[in-house]
């Protein structure tokens, strides 16, 4: 295929094939008379095109079908009525699910049939029962009195020292030290574990 | 110059209409038509001459019995190609199984060529188409099937495209490579016919 190109390889058998416009035409014309490789590839493909026809030929001509044996057989059901019969089953399998399904929230959405998500309340001044939850990583913890916390924001104070060095004209460096002092508002949920500390 | 397929295929379509009614001349003649490219394709996707004629005959008793359950009727051939594929896949695995367990007939010898020449000359077409066909046979299912479709039905490009669902260009490309292929495994027969008819 050294001396004859893919394009010229494609109108050979776009030309044995009976679909090549007239100009490709002309071009691959003019390539066979001035190219004996391109000739000799036309020829041999038109010689594969001869024996594959006629080995195809046997095929093509096989035995004819036979009829009564294609009728004898037993037509399926159409496609449409099996389709709505199989809904119809489909509709009625779902009522034992919707049924289920709505069982299922009920019970998680009762307080006293879920455990986990049970709260405890706490009453303040009152001993509080244990509890024995077996999720704890701590186990029991034993039993505590709830003093109330108050859930206000803190105001902090924080004070910063900052010292700043100056050169002045004479050369020397001075050193000028601020104090800045920051008003904090704490949010309580922050406060409420110190509380806690500092009341045991 | 073939007639465009999709032209084809709407004539087709009251006859489609006609068999879903249960119309047996209908389809008679529609086989008739369409029988020649369904066994294109089962060769095609089989690679081998002799399951040819079984798996045509389960082809159309599929379609008689299912072609009520098509909702499109336009889309008829692309159907009926991938009924006569998938039946033709079907054989060819049920072949090999029965090969490995060594149970299979040998290949059916191919029909004598209808040429009047003598004992000798018949003989050498005979070997010359079984030389043939195991070649085309050889092919990838890519090539072949385009192939088989091309000269065994006179398909253009196009028709070949539409029933295969691929564009044109690939078409064309699946052929040379078919040709260049089959030129290389027959080329000293193609060489020898060449030089003895110049």
């Amino acid at each position: 295929m050294s001396r004859v190109d893919e394009k010229i390889e494609r109108l050979i058998v776009r030309s044995l094939d009976g679909g090549l416009p007239a100009e490709d035409e002309h071009e691959l014309n003019r390539e066979l008379i001035r190219n004996p490789e391109a000739r000799r590839l036309f020829d041999e493909y038109h010689e594969v095109d001869r024996l594959a026809g006629g080995a195809l030929q046997g095929v093509r001509a096989g035995r004819s079908i036979d009829l009564d044996a294609v009728f004898a057989a037993p037509c399926e059901p159409s496609h449409r009525s099996r389709r709505l019969s199989w809904s119809h089953h489909r509709g009625w399998l779902m009522v034992p699910g919707a049924i289920a399904a709505a069982l299922l929230a009920m019970v998680i959405a009762r307080p006293g049939l879920s455990p986990s998500i049970t709260p405890h309340i706490a009453v303040p001044g009152k001993r509080m029962a244990p509890i024995a939850d077996s999720q704890s990583p701590w186990g029991v913890q034993g039993q505590g009195v709830i003093r109330p916390v108050s859930t206000a924001p803190r105001i902090r104070s924080d004070t910063g020292r900052e010292i700043i060095g100056v050169v002045g004209d004479d050369g020397n460096i001075y050193w000028i030290e601020v104090e800045r002092t920051r008003t904090i508002r704490v949010p309580a949920s922050r406060d409420v574990g110190r509380s806690a500390a500092d009341s045991m | 110059m073939a007639v465009p397929l999709r032209d084809e295929s709407e004539l087709e379509e009251p006859v489609i209409a006609a068999i879903c009614e249960g119309d047996r001349y209908a389809f008679e003649e529609f086989v008739r038509r369409q029988e020649a490219w369904v066994r294109a394709v089962i060769f095609s996707v089989l690679g081998r001459p002799d399951g040819v004629d079984d798996v045509a005959q389960n082809v159309w008793t599929s379609v008689w019995q299912r072609i009520s359950k098509l909702r499109d009727t336009r889309s008829w051939r692309a159907w009926l190609h991938q009924l006569a594929r998938n039946a033709a896949i079907d054989a060819g695995r049920e072949h090999t199984r029965r090969r490995f367990w060594g149970r299979a007939a040998s290949i059916a010898a191919i029909e004598p060529s209808a040429s009047s020449g003598g004992v000798d000359q018949r003989l050498t077409n005979d070997d010359e188409r079984r030389d043939v066909l195991a070649a085309i046979q050889g092919l990838p299912a890519i090539y072949r099937e385009p192939f088989v479709l091309r000269h065994m039905n006179d398909w253009s490009y196009r028709q070949i495209s539409e029933v295969m669902g691929l564009p044109v260009d690939a078409v064309e490309t699946r052929l040379v490579r078919a040709r260049r292929l089959l030129r290389e495994v027959l080329a000293g027969r193609v060489e020898q016919n060449n030089v003895t008819s110049r």
